[in-house]
């Protein structure tokens, strides 16, 4: 045993559960290495990553020396992992429908059957689906490079030590009338909040492609909801929507932990607001709701009072993990000037921090052709300069960075949010002595994040708290006031609507000292008490704090030089929802295949049970089958349905389907035969990974 | 824009007091309802509306005593509220809900209740919620509520990497139609495909010296009990 042991809990390890993009290695289940011939073996791992169902995986590195590139660039790699994966079989996470899956073990992702590397794993170990689990099944041997090494084979081969840029969750997206209308992976924190109300409170364990029963959809205010997406999709001046969630919950801890860091992540609260109906709501500028007069009042009732601040927190401080890619270096020219194998030169400020094969990026120049990732490669000219592998063709670019993927998702806790004018306003020490300014800083968790709206959201906690950092500075005013239940103002608006978050006018009439505009404070509690024989009336208690329109800014600090990132680098679907198309899963398939004496096989599957996206429940196709086969070949069987109508059809080859209707969800994709079917769920109409 | 119809707001204004009334029905955990009232009227029943035969119109008793306050806020706070249920006459908690405490489980049960216009059918606030306690003596009922956004009371993410499946026997999930229960494990899975443990933990420490103590967990079941000096 090695010095100095770490110590962790003997208990059962909680699965983390992923919105938006991640990042890490997963939990290492099984690691062998398979004497297969070649000098080293051949390491097989398999890592469980993430609670289903995931997207994919945008970059991974294998072994502690590896570095994280982008899909495509300039430079030659032996390996690729997109598209079909040659050494990472990426599992999503659905769940494995019963039945089929008893067929050999030939998966290869992203399909969730037993993966086809189990045979490397001694017999004793069960293969294993892992229904609902992401995972992914890695090989490193002599035969397949890490990438970021350039060029033939390596013979010794470090242990596997994996990490990856991982799209988690898929999410469902919604009308205003609480109908599924799409299916993918999302940055929006609307539909990560709605996932996981869903997934953990209202249908626990069941399909996540499922719609909602009205008695679901009765739970949710649609309208709020969708207009909360709405409005974190708002794209900003920087080409970013205005709020985006990605955050990995890792502990074994409770949803109000997990709504709370989506919705402090997109500037949001959530609020019951009838019965139970859930609605999402931004803390952003509002109209006034309510225009409250003395007649409204409980004689007595209204009282106004300056928040007690002295000891609150006057440096905001965000802690999150950067989606972008840190600007190490600055570039002057870039030239690419050899053709046949192709070297750029990157002229850039001071000296190199680049070791050789290195991987780098390069971007904000002006010449987005440039914009790739490179191989840094030996420099026989010290100077002022970088030297990498480049393109087979002439170009040049001025200006620009030089990053690492590999420090993409680097901590940050940037302490530039900071009220200096509380913080001169500390309680005085002793006669003459002077003040002493008091710093009290604050952090947030905000999962992984830009600096911009980090930068944003920690305005708005010091605007809303504190007030406008401004010369005459005065604390919020906090108050809170008792209304009769029946109340309606002069524009016909009654008391009994108000909610939480709502603006509320106080006229001259109920206080001339504290007339003015209050939110009733969503961080309060609003009592609405019915009428008893003790108060006939009824009342509305409202918690009340100053309206600050101000707080709810889209305008943020631009970083300076310890944050900058380099912009054209951005992750390649953050900001986005994608949409997944033919979506159905294949719950239960146990396939009958049949000589039908013609050469041909067919295929009956009479416990066929199928989901498909935003339909209440599943559907079973007692009657499916699909007959001239040809035994071995590839095929994919679908069936069409568009809620009336109902037929089989098959397809050869590989998927994706061709040209698919909206309506056609593909069941099966193999080869079958009698005795011999190799088949697997499908569930989309590409192979995505 | 009013934010509400014009003819609710000339009823209230008109009477120059609420011409509402408390209401709350409670289901237990095994589909008995009651439905209680500081008034005895006749309403739709909130919880009936998904009923097969639709929405029932059910007679309110006047026992409730202490109506529930509501309460909103935009933390994820758990919300707590309570309801009293007494005698307005007679003697009916002793003789009934005596008896129903006694033969059914109040905790858990699902509660609805709201101020409600009967003149105009309309309600003008309500809530949802579960009973989370319950107290009787002869005279009252006394009901602790939670709220419906009781966040903090799921586990989530529920999944665990343990030999043993995290799943609820018989659930979607789970896809098992067997009548036996599993007991969570392998070898009694009825359906293995769906199966979430992982049985065999094989990582790289079993090839190479590991780097870790495994910590012995606390004690969840304390059988040696410290005796007191």
């Amino acid at each position: 045993m090695g010095l100095n042991p770490s110590y962790y809990s003997q208990q059962p390890k909680p699965l983390p559960v992923g919105f938006g993009y991640v990042y890490g290695g997963g939990y290492e289940a099984l690691v062998i290495t398979a004497q297969d011939g070649t000098s080293t073996g051949t390491q097989y791992g398999l890592y469980l990553l993430l609670e289903g169902e995931n997207d994919g995986l945008d970059q991974m590195a294998r072994v502690a020396t590896d570095h994280l590139r982008s899909p495509g660039g300039p430079t030659t790699i032996t390996s690729t992992y997109f598209g079909i994966p040659d050494y990472a079989h990426f599992h999503a996470g659905t769940w494995t429908p019963i039945g089929i899956n008893s067929a050999a073990a030939t998966s290869i992702g992203p399909d969730q059957a037993v993966d086809s590397w189990y045979s490397k794993f001694p017999t004793i170990i069960p293969e294993l689906s892992f229904s609902g689990i992401c995972y992914v099944l890695v090989s490193l041997g002599p035969g397949n490079v890490p990438r970021g090494i350039i060029g033939g084979q390596i013979t010794s081969v470090a242990p596997l030590a994996i990490c990856g840029v991982i799209r988690a969750s898929r999410c469902r997206y919604f009308d205003e009338s609480g109908n599924v209308t799409g299916y993918g992976f999302t940055t929006n924190p609307t539909w990560h909040i709605i996932e996981a109300i869903l997934r953990y409170k209202i249908k626990t364990q069941q399909p996540q492609i499922a719609g909602l029963t009205q008695a679901e959809k009765d739970r949710f205010n649609w309208p709020a909801i969708v207009a909360h997406a709405e409005r974190n999709d708002f794209v900003l001046t920087n080409g970013f929507p205005r709020f985006m969630s990605n955050c990995l919950f890792a502990s074994d801890g409770s949803l109000a932990s997990i709504l709370e860091t989506l919705l402090r992540c997109c500037r949001s609260y959530l609020l019951e607001d009838s019965a139970g109906r859930i609605g999402l709501y931004g803390f952003d500028a509002v109209d006034s709701s309510f225009k409250l007069t003395d007649t409204h009042i409980v004689p007595g009732t209204f009282k106004a009072a300056k928040k007690n601040i002295a000891g609150a927190p006057n440096i905001f401080v965000p802690m999150y993990r950067d989606l972008n890619v840190p600007a190490l270096v600055k570039v002057d020219t870039a030239s690419n000037t050899t053709t046949g194998g192709g070297t750029i030169i990157f002229s850039i400020e001071g000296t190199t921090p680049f070791a050789k094969d290195q991987a780098v990026i390069y971007g904000d120049s002006d010449n987005p052709a440039l914009h790739f990732d490179y191989i840094v490669i030996p420099e026989t000219t010290p100077g002022a300069r970088v030297k990498a592998k480049g393109f087979n063709s002439t170009l040049t670019a001025t200006g620009g960075y030089l990053g690492t993927q590999d420090s993409r998702f680097q901590e940050r806790a940037p302490n530039t949010v900071q009220h200096r004018r509380h913080q001169k306003a500390a309680s005085q020490v002793a006669p003459g002595i002077a003040v002493q300014p008091r710093q009290n800083p604050v952090t947030y968790d905000l999962g992984n994040m830009t600096y911009d709206q980090a930068n944003r959201l920690m305005k708005y906690e010091l605007n809303s708290t504190l007030g406008n950092d401004v010369d005459g500075w005065q604390p919020p005013i906090t108050g809170s006031v008792t209304i009769r239940l029946t109340a309606i103002d002069v524009d016909g608006n009654a008391a009994f609507k108000l909610r939480p978050g709502m603006s509320v006018s106080v006229d001259d009439l109920v206080s001339p000292e504290f007339a003015g505009e209050y939110l009733i404070d969503p961080k309060g509690v609003m009592t609405i008490n019915g009428p008893t024989a003790s108060d006939p009336l009824g009342s509305i208690e409202l918690p009340l704090y100053q309206y600050n329109p101000d707080a709810f800014t889209d305008e943020s600090d631009p970083p300076d030089d310890a944050y900058r990132t380099i912009a054209t680098a951005k992750l390649p679907n953050l900001g986005v929802s994608l949409q997944m198309t033919n979506v159905a899963w294949t719950l239960v398939a146990s396939p009958t295949v049949t000589d039908a004496g013609d050469g041909t096989v067919t295929v009956a599957i009479a416990n066929l049970v199928m989901q498909i996206l935003g339909r209440v429940g599943t559907t079973a196709y007692p009657t499916a089958s699909w007959a001239g086969l040809t035994p071995g070949s590839q095929y994919i069987l679908y069936v069409d349905d568009d809620g009336t109508t109902v037929s089989f059809g098959k397809q050869s080859g590989l998927l994706p389907l061709t040209s698919p209707p909206a309506t056609r969800y593909a069941v099966l994709a193999g080869t079958f035969a009698v005795g011999t079917t190799d088949a697997y769920a499908p569930n989309y109409a590409e192979l995505t990974v | 824009m009013p934010n509400i119809p014009a003819s609710i707001a000339a009823s209230m204004r008109s009477q120059g007091k609420p011409g509402a009334v408390n209401l709350m029905e409670l289901q237990t955990i095994s589909g008995k309802r009651y439905y209680w009232g500081d008034a005895e009227v006749s309403a739709a029943s909130f919880l009936s509306q998904y009923d097969m035969g639709g929405i029932a119109v059910v007679n309110f008793e006047p026992l409730l005593l202490s109506p529930p306050p509501i309460k909103l806020t935009g933390t994820l706070t758990t919300q707590t509220t309570s309801a009293t249920i007494g005698n307005l006459r007679g003697n009916t908690v002793q003789r009934k809900l005596s008896m129903d405490f006694a033969a059914q489980e109040f905790w858990g049960a699902l509660v609805y209740a709201r101020i409600y216009d009967p003149a105009s059918e309309f309600t003008l606030v309500d809530m949802l919620g579960n009973v989370n306690d319950a107290e009787i003596d002869d005279e009252v009922l006394d009901l602790p509520i939670t709220g419906f956004s009781n966040w903090s009371a799921i586990k989530a993410p529920f999944i665990k990497i343990d030999p043993s499946c995290s799943l609820t026997f018989g659930s979607a999930q789970c896809g098992s139609i067997s009548g036996t229960p599993c007991q969570n494990s392998y070898g009694t899975c009825s359906a293995i495909d769906r199966f979430t443990g992982c049985v065999t933990l094989w990582s790289s420490s079993v090839v190479n010296p590991p780097q870790i103590q495994i910590a012995q967990p606390a004690s969840v079941n304390v059988q040696n009990v410290r005796r007191a000096g």
